[in-house]
């Protein structure tokens, strides 16, 4: 056994020396380490190193040969010495750390190496120390040496069993962003509504639209079609969402299209904003701005949306009211809430109510006589009366009160 | 900081032994050092120690932390002051990859985990390859923020989120931890009252906390008498509820975080430039930055204020403005020197009082441009509609009104739930119209939202068999108080215009008549009920003057109570607990403890895990 020697020179002095001493590997030169503090970490270092849960006299005797020098052999003499020593330490069952010194140790925070813990008996032994401990950090370390550590079928039938530790393993994927884990186990642990909603908020977080219909309708098809009451009702809104977003795609490329060529006055009046992954109703009201007089048969009709989505007549009046008034087209306005009686006389009617339609033409700053002839249908003189002064209508409101007497 | 010390507990202690803390993590590295903080750490170490503390421990350099490189620094240790996130690791790691060789050489690298080290993320740091670059990791584990002096936080976010839908109970085991810091400062307290799981959940880890510190266990007589702990899904509908209070608002309308609050500038020039005098042809830039305050009880005009009711904030400001007037009028009648010189002593004060009442005279401006508005009035009367049981069960116009002109969707669920709470579950008809409704006017993703709010139990299906569990709950415990008196109010319902807390409530009558009286509607509630003593020492026990009889009321006879909240309590609930120990007859005074300050958009918001606007 040659002892490599480093220098002449400082030989007395660097053995009896007890200063910690680092190799440089870029400058050659042994530098004065004053980072290995303590034996705390040179253990943890040596721990990783070895891979072996150290004890407290073998770490101090190598760290202490750490000390006295880097002698390649000498170190791993030291490390020979050690690894018989561990081997020895590891057949006795009694050596043994207690689960419960175990849990203490993870819970402040401390790395364990949990590999002692051979058989499936003391892993669930360890598992349940855990869990009555109620202790984050103790809970998911042993889960985790448990999936590491053992058959998936074992791990899974034994997850199932704790719905604690099932709870952490499920937190613990979701932090760690393993969507695709944390789908098919909680898929596997039975929990069909939890593994539907997560992939569907994997599914819309897509950012190209083309993937992320694809992704709703894989998790449609796999999660949405079965698995509870729940799933099947929000089955009809995922399935509504894909055809909407199927349906904005051709119509956002067209419109786009047309804003770049510049032809099409609407869009040269109005500023556009992309279509792509907006609600229905706000997608109707783009449609009524922008394509308000097409036929139903086409793509993007108003009447066609709203038939598609099943959305109420109130819902199309008002959307299409706000996207008139924007554009100030009162002549279509009126087309809204004609029809015609059995006489053959033209009469104004609206469902939502006229005060709501003169209020929301007011704030668009419709014309007077445009709001007069709303303001005329509404029946209540009260209402009439409070419209016409909210308005500031001074001479309508007047009217009122005289007409009123 | 000394107005931590003027209450019935000295949470001034709480703040020393956490700044003590703090320091002692930072000596341990010693020589000059430099911290890189977390920006969310900031402000909650801010309420610790200030920077002039810290320099005097020599920290020469303070960065927030951010991906890049780290910026020049000259000190010899570098300290992460950082939360157990997964993010801020590779935040942290993307630093060091960053990082000049030879820099490295010359710096020693820490980490401080707030408030504990996390194996995860340690080895997320051993996964980026950066741990070996760390000489220590070490934590800091503060538990209590001492906000005001009856006020502690954990500062917890999302804690009401984490413990119901992530059911991660990591918030418990720190809120049995802070009692026991708690008890350690002032003794262990003899009476311990709970409602709901999480209640019992720290009970149990408090205890088993206990039993493993018996003999290290400080001998003191308690000076704390009862301890409640009110789990935050026992009161779901509080806050929901708008607050009607002059702090509840701040926190509704501009937030408070951390007892700061950042509010648009523009009221606040002109006030600057008339007290300085110049002329008005100046123009003063108008500021861009949001203005901030420190919101706590050191400002006497402040804690006249922020209990009151949005109504009385007038009366009380123009009290206020009259008595400082009439104070700085006093130069005029002092004819002695020494009486002149007694008023030049008392000129700072009073500057600083001239100064806190201009900003809050803007502030409370602020306020009512919102109280003013229309959609105001008409929220409060719906939500005044709902808690009365008056329309819950048929789909409200209101709302619809509110869905149809596209209202921050948080407005509307919180509607929604007060609704279904009220009206104990909706019928589905009525929820699928609601649903319905919201998803198609903000986008399908809030299946998400609703799926979450379903979860915790804000919007369910009635049930045939529970159908006016709500009413009972109203009239038995009086949650509903018509036509009650914001200006002099004689009930805490005042808080939100005319519903009392259920929590305050619940505080209330264990004091008198007790809890026995109402059994039937504890049972109600979310299981299960504590009613534990805990052991002490017979010598410790607090000794009662047998002499005095009760209606004396000395001060000392009066009970400490402390409230803690797990999941977070409003500002109307202090507020009320606040009214009700001074209310006469009543003989308690309370400290709350709570996971976090929360208010109904901040609660929703973290519950539907998505943007609500």
């Amino acid at each position: 056994m040659t002892t490599y020697r480093i220098s002449n020179d400082v030989d007395e002095d660097y053995w009896t020396q007890t200063k910690a001493y680092r190799f440089d590997f870029d400058d050659q030169t042994l530098v004065e380490s004053s980072s290995v503090v303590g034996s705390e970490s040179s253990e943890a270092t040596i721990d990783e190193v070895l891979g072996l849960s150290g004890s407290a006299s073998s770490g101090a005797r190598v760290a202490q040969s750490l000390d006295e020098g880097l002698a390649e052999s000498v170190v791993s003499a030291q490390i020979d010495e050690c690894l018989q020593h561990m081997k020895s330490q590891e057949t006795s069952v009694g050596s043994k750390r207690s689960p419960q010194h175990v849990i203490n140790s993870l819970s402040k925070g401390i790395d364990i190496d949990l590999h002692e813990y051979k058989g499936k008996e003391d892993k669930l032994e360890l598992l349940d120390t855990a869990l009555h401990t109620n202790e984050g950090n103790a809970i998911i370390s042993v889960v985790l040496h448990l999936k590491r550590t053992t058959k998936d079928s074992i791990f899974n039938y034994e997850l199932s069993r704790r719905s604690l530790a099932a709870d952490h393993y499920l937190f613990y994927l979701r932090q760690n962003k393993r969507m695709t884990e944390l789908v098919d186990t909680l898929s596997m642990l039975g929990r069909h509504e939890e593994a539907a909603i997560t992939a569907y908020s994997q599914a819309i977080a897509c950012r190209d639209i083309d993937t992320k219909v694809h992704n709703l309708k894989s998790c449609l098809r796999n999660h949405f079609t079965s698995g509870g009451n729940d799933c099947i009702f929000w089955n009809n809104y995922i399935s509504e969402q894909i055809s909407l977003l199927e349906l904005q795609l051709p119509i956002e490329s067209d419109d786009r299209r047309q804003e770049r060529e510049g032809h099409n006055q609407l869009f040269t009046q109005t500023q556009r904003t992309p279509l792509i992954d907006l609600p229905v109703l706000s997608t109707l009201y783009y449609c009524c701005l922008f394509h308000y007089c097409l036929s139903e048969n086409h793509l993007a009709s108003p009447k066609a949306i709203c038939k598609a989505f099943y959305l109420s007549d109130q819902q199309f009046v008002w959307t299409a009211l706000s996207a008139l008034a924007q554009t100030r087209q009162w002549l279509q306005i009126d087309t809204l809430f004609e029809y015609k009686s059995w006489l053959g006389n033209k009469r104004l009617k609206c469902c939502i109510g006229f005060d709501k339609v003169v209020l929301l033409l007011h704030r668009n700053g419709a014309p007077l006589e445009v709001l007069n002839k709303y303001l005329q249908t509404i029946d209540n003189l009260d209402t009439k009366f409070n419209l016409a002064k909210e308005m500031k209508h001074l001479e309508l409101a007047i009217d009122q009160e005289i007409g009123k007497n | 900081m000394s107005h931590l010390s003027s209450g019935r507990l000295n949470v001034h202690h709480m703040k020393e032994l956490a700044k003590h803390e703090l320091l002692e993590c930072l000596d341990k590295c010693v020589g000059s050092k430099a911290i890189v903080w977390d920006h969310e750490l900031v402000p909650i170490l801010g309420l610790v120690a200030d920077y002039l503390v810290l320099k005097e421990h020599q920290v020469i350099q303070m960065f927030e932390l951010r991906p890049g490189r780290l910026p020049a620094m000259t000190a010899k240790h570098v300290i992460y002051l950082t939360r157990t996130k997964l993010s801020l690791m590779d935040t942290i790691g993307d630093n060091m990859l960053n990082e000049d060789k030879k820099m490295v050489s010359n710096k020693e690298f820490h980490i401080i985990f707030v408030p504990r080290r996390s194996i995860l993320c340690e080895r997320k740091l051993q996964v980026l390859g950066v741990y070996g670059n760390f000489s220590t990791i070490s934590e800091y584990g503060v538990e209590l923020l001492a906000l005001d002096s009856d006020v502690l936080s954990m500062e917890w976010d999302n804690s009401f989120t984490e413990i119901y839908i992530d059911n991660d109970y990591t918030a418990l085991f720190h809120s049995a931890k802070a009692l026991m810091t708690l008890q350690t400062l002032y003794g262990v307290i003899p009476n311990v009252f709970g409602l709901g799981k999480s209640a019992k959940v720290v009970f149990d880890l408090m205890s088993k906390m206990r039993k493993e510190l018996s003999s290290t266990e400080p001998q003191i007589t308690p000076q704390i008498d009862e301890l409640l702990l009110i789990d935050r899904s026992v009161d779901l509908l509080t806050p929901l509820m708008t607050q009607t209070t002059y702090e509840g608002l701040l926190d509704e309308i501009f937030g408070i975080s951390h007892t700061t609050i950042k509010v648009p500038p523009e009221k606040f020039v002109h006030q600057n430039s008339s007290t300085d005098g110049q002329s008005c042809d100046e123009t003063v830039e108008a500021p861009t930055e949001a203005k901030q305050f420190h919101l706590n009880s050191s400002e006497e005009l402040f804690v006249k204020l922020r209990d009151i009711s949005y109504k009385s904030i007038g009366p009380t400001l123009r009290t206020s403005a009259k008595t400082l007037s009439q104070q700085f009028d006093e130069r005029h009648t002092a004819k002695t020197v020494r009486e002149i010189r007694q008023f030049v002593d008392k000129l700072p004060a009073l500057q600083t009082a001239r100064k806190s009442q201009s900003n809050h005279t803007s502030l409370a401006e602020l306020i009512k441009e919102v109280t003013d508005e229309e959609s105001f009035y008409e929220t409060i009367h719906t939500e005044q509609s709902f808690v009365n049981c008056e329309d819950t069960d048929k789909s409200n116009p209101y709302i619809e009104d509110c869905i149809a002109r596209v209202d921050p969707l948080v407005k509307i669920l919180r509607l929604i739930c007060i609704q279904c709470f009220t009206n104990n579950g909706l019928k589905s008809k009525v929820l699928e119209f609601y649903k319905r409704e919201v998803l198609q006017t903000y986008g399908y993703q809030h299946v998400l939202t609703f799926n979450n709010l379903e979860k915790v139990g804000l919007i369910r299906i009635s049930g045939g068999y529970s159908h006016r569990v709500y009413n009972v709950l109203r009239k038995t415990l009086r949650l509903t108080v018509r036509d009650i008196n914001e200006v002099n109010p004689t009930d805490i319902a005042y808080v939100h215009s005319g519903y009392a807390p259920l929590s305050v409530r619940l505080a209330q009558y264990l004091d008198h008549p007790g809890w026995r009286a109402i059994t039937d509607v504890l049972k109600t509630l979310p299981e299960p009920t504590i009613e534990e003593t805990q052991e002490i020492a017979a010598g410790l026990r607090k000794r009662r003057n047998s002499g005095a009889s009760i209606q004396t009321g000395l001060l000392d006879d009066q009970k400490l109570i402390v409230v803690f909240f797990l999941g977070g309590c409003t500002y109307t609930e202090i507020s009320g607990l606040r009214f009700l120990s001074q209310k006469e007859g009543f003989n308690a005074d309370f400290v709350i403890v709570t996971t976090n300050i929360i208010n109904g958009k901040t609660f929703l918001q973290s519950l539907s895990g998505q943007s609500l606007n």
